[in-house]
């Protein structure tokens, strides 16, 4: 518990003194580009006619609603994921890894101390998301639900899970930008954020499942536009929750393994 | 005690030749079969030239990365198998500027590695005052890290190679680029650590008259390997016959060696409040020691 707090102060000072701003607008900014392209496309090129197929898709939703909830959750999850998966790289790149693999303490805590200083953020950031979309007339009034903040919740949850394994592929590959990109433009595409998964392909909507977005967009969306309660998507809670632990176990053991090689790689 | 016995490490290295022929796999011996003691309250030498394997020792001994063979035990523990109590035990410092949060202040350095050490509240807060004290950045304790001075960092790189209060010090290079009258405060400040702290220190330098002023007992590497072993007396009737045991470009050492025994030979103190260069040593040399 003393890691946690620690780390989440650590890095919270660091970015305070830093440049905060530029880059919460950034993201947010991504965000927001995010809702405006479809929402432009809609308005102005389909000139608010849905086809009947989204509607089918969708249950009838509308869809700057629609567009706005996918958005911000992915907002959620780019955040989360890039926190979480460059902690470590981040170390090795300012020169802290080494004295920081050289005490005792374990990286769980330390991960859930990178962990618990982001969603500060992150939440601002899907906050300003959600903002903007309601300015643009989502109808976003279901948001405080309790199943609505547990969809919130379970999704994080499952982006830190999938952030572990993220951190270990960065730190072998050496990369955050290649590997970051690639991952999270597949994820805004294949995941159902701006469009309903019907209209791709079969495989790669089958692909998209490997991604915890998926299931967690559908089950926010399906919280805010129609208020169902969680209970009555079992499925989609269970698929998150199992790719949440298999992500889980693949990082925590491929870190365990790494960090025993990883010093062999920096070179005195 | 440390004991470390017939350590042998061989990193691998995988290299691509060209962007889609296949990796091709490159064994690197850096150190080979290396047998030596620490004992606590003594301060243990290692020479060597560029490449020679220190470093690759120290990070063996601080279990940062494990021995390809070979046998290494801390107060009669199995070093490699217990190597969560062996880092509570041991610190390593090493030169340069790395190592530390930049961000933030060396208070708020200190508290975070002391944190990763368990420690924390009163007696976490009690020896951070005490160490900023011991290197004398008491006055700077609440400025961010990144405005500090090259040797103000270093010196910070003490107090948090001391924050878990380790029996066994690994230095390496510790007064690296350091000037010439901090590196005397520093290698004072060593000295006194394992005399009246009764620490085992593991000193790596490539001034060999830090060496020569701070050192029980030397071993000297070379490729991976060590060459020579022994106290100081003992290694001096060897090094009177001249090859092999070059430390490295000797005539530059020698000069450099000239300029700091005269510096350290005048009065610090002083110089450094008029900073003023010692008699007999014009601006350029000066400059030249200060490395
Ligand atoms: N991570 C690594 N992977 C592969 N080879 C390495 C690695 N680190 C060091 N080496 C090689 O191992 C040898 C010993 O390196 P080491 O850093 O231990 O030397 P050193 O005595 O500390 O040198 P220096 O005086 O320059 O600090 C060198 O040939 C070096 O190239
Ligand atoms: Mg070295």
């Amino acid at each position: 518990m003393l890691i946690v707090w620690s780390t989440y102060k650590r890095i919270r000072t660091g970015i305070l003194r830093a440049v905060p701003w530029s880059f919460m607008v950034s993201r947010v900014a991504t965000g927001v580009t995010q809702i405006l392209f479809p929402y432009f496309l809609y308005r102005y090129f389909m000139k608010g006619n849905l086809s009947p197929a989204f509607l089918r898709y969708t249950g009838g939703a509308d869809y700057i609603t629609y567009i706005v909830l996918g958005s911000a959750l992915n907002v959620l999850a780019v955040s989360t994921l890039m926190n979480v998966g460059r902690a470590l790289i981040t170390e090795l790149r300012e020169g802290t890894l080494e004295v920081l693999l050289l005490a005792p303490a374990s990286r769980g805590p330390y991960f859930a101390g990178c962990l618990w200083e982001q969603t500060a953020r992150a939440l601002l950031e899907f906050g300003a998301t959600l903002l903007v979309g309601a300015l643009l007339g989502a109808r976003l009034g279901p948001l405080f639900s309790l199943s609505a903040l547990a969809a919130i919740g379970l999704a994080i949850l499952s982006f830190f899970c999938m952030g572990l394994l993220l951190s270990g592929v960065m730190l072998r590959t050496r990369d955050t930008y290649i590997t970051q990109n690639t991952l999270f433009v597949t994820m805004s595409l294949v995941c159902g954020v701006v469009f309903p998964i019907p209209y791709l392909p079969e495989w790669v909507q089958r692909l998209a499942q490997v991604f915890p977005l998926t299931p967690a967009v559908e089950l926010f969306r399906s919280a805010v536009l129609r208020q169902e309660p969680l209970s009555a998507h079992p499925g989609w809670i269970l698929q998150i929750l199992l790719l949440s632990g298999l992500y889980l176990l693949a990082g925590v053991l491929w870190n365990r393994r790494l960090e025993k090689t990883m010093l062999e790689n920096i070179f005195g | 005690m440390i004991q470390a016995e017939h350590l042998s490490k061989t990193y691998v290295l995988r290299e691509r030749n060209g962007l889609f022929r296949r990796k091709s796999r490159r064994e690197v011996p850096a150190v080979k079969d290396i047998s030596l003691t620490l004992p606590p309250g003594k301060i243990v030498g290692v020479l060597g030239v560029n490449g020679a394997g220190k470093t690759t020792t120290i990070r063996m001994l601080a279990s940062l990365i494990s021995p390809t063979s070979g046998s290494l035990t801390i107060d009669g523990m199995d070093a490699v198998k217990h190597h969560l109590q062996v880092k509570q035990q041991v610190n390593v410092i090493s030169g340069g500027e790395r190592n530390l949060y930049w961000r933030l202040t060396a208070r708020e350095n200190l508290r975070y590695f002391g944190n990763l050490y368990g420690l924390s509240g009163r007696a976490l807060e009690d020896r951070i005052h005490r160490l900023l004290a011991l290197v004398g950045l008491t006055e700077v304790q609440d400025t961010p890290v990144e405005r500090y001075s090259k040797g103000m960092k270093q010196r910070l790189q003490i107090a948090r190679g001391l924050i878990n209060d380790p029996r066994y010090l690994f230095l390496d290079e510790p007064t690296l680029g350091l000037d010439i009258l901090i590196a005397k405060d520093i290698r004072a400040l060593i000295l006194r650590l394992a005399r009246e702290r009764n620490k085992g220190i593991r000193l790596t330098t490539h001034y060999i008259q830090e060496a020569e002023e701070l050192c029980d007992f030397l071993y000297v590497l070379e490729k991976g390997t060590v060459i020579a072993q022994g106290t100081k007396e003992q290694l001096r009737s060897l090094f009177q016959r001249p090859p092999k045991l070059v430390m490295q470009e000797p005539d530059l050492e020698e000069i450099l060696m000239e300029i700091l025994r005269q510096r350290a030979g005048g009065t610090a103190e002083t110089d450094r409040a008029a900073g003023s260069a010692a008699p007999g040593v014009s601006p350029e040399e000066k400059t030249g020691g200060g490395l």
